[in-house]
């Protein structure tokens, strides 16, 4: 599976960015539940329904922070890609 | 000799944290010709706090009218002995004051391990007051519930007993004060309240009323 070292150094860091990726998106996650299942009042003429709006500004701060493990995954994994098929061609020309 | 002064320093953590255990704050919070109470509330968020999320907590005061007037804290109308709780939030319907959403919340068992200051107000304090009010009906992340709080309460404070925090406040730096000092209550509850809402004109005339789902 890893034919070099660049190869193991950029399939570690793409994991580690997936990881941070969904730990970040499963806190939003847990804030977005806590904002939904929080206390809510009625407007008494039209019906509106109100909510406090912090608990939804953490999950779009979460979702906005996940961005950066995410952007972190997707270029390791272009690099992983990439190395992985140069080092399959160098070993089929050997070959 | 070294072991001496090894001993010192080792003492000196001890004294501070015995210090600390003391009230660091003597506030005066009586006042003559008072009309009523005005009463400073932080929750730090640990009594409410999900496992993996983030909960600051909330701060707010209320006002209680101890005349026999019929008084007007912003946009709410107060007969004698009934109270209102005055908060910043960011509601989806109205960024901004709002009136009695923590003292409904109370009833519903929230906000455990609050802890209040309470100093009366006169005539004068309540005029101030009510323009700050009316002034400042807006939220943001900076401006938020406990900037707020904090300066409705030192708008009506003694000199003695103004708070002062800097950098961003948050309910959990005034709460940290709030437990330095000798007149702070636990859970103190606010009863005998009418309407939630917001005020719906700059005038504050009007309320938009609303009620717990």
């Amino acid at each position: 599976m890893f034919k070099n070292k660049k190869l193991i150094i950029y399939f570690t860091l793409l994991v580690f960015f997936l990881v941070g990726f969904i730990i970040m998106l499963s806190f939003g996650f847990l804030h977005l539940h806590v904002w939904y299942t929080q206390p809510r009042f009625t407007d008494i003429t039209t019906g509106t329904v109100t909510s406090s709006a912090g608990f939804l500004i953490e999950f779009l701060l979460f979702l906005g922070f996940s961005l950066l493990p995410l952007a972190g995954f997707i270029t390791f994994l272009i690099l992983y890609l990439r190395n992985y098929k140069n080092a399959n061609k160098k070993t089929s020309k050997t070959d | 000799m070294f072991k001496k002064i090894l001993s010192i320093f080792a003492l000196i953590p001890l004294l501070t944290s015995c210090n600390q255990t003391q009230s660091e704050y003597n506030f005066t919070l009586e006042k003559e010709n008072s009309i009523g109470t005005l009463t400073l509330y932080a929750f730090n968020g640990d009594s409410e706090r999900v496992p993996g999320t983030i909960n600051l907590g909330h701060a707010f005061i209320s006002v209680e009218n101890t005349s026999e007037e019929t008084i007007k804290v912003g946009a709410m109308t107060l007969e004698a002995n009934e109270q209102t709780s005055v908060g910043g939030w960011g509601q989806t319907a109205h960024f901004g004051i709002w009136y009695n959403i923590e003292s409904t919340y109370m009833t519903i068992g929230r906000y455990k391990g609050i802890l209040s200051l309470t100093t009366q107000i006169t005539e004068d304090d309540l005029n101030n007051l009510n323009s700050y009010i009316k002034d400042h009906d807006q939220w943001s992340m900076f401006k938020n519930c406990s900037y707020m709080a904090l300066d409705m309460y030192n708008i009506v404070a003694n000199e003695d007993s103004k708070i002062e925090i800097n950098g961003l406040i948050t309910p959990g730096k005034i709460y940290n004060v709030l437990k330095k000092t000798d007149k702070n209550e636990l859970e103190r509850p606010i009863e005998n309240f009418t309407k939630v809402g917001y005020s719906a004109d700059y005038e504050m005339t009007n309320l938009v009323e609303f009620k717990l789902r």
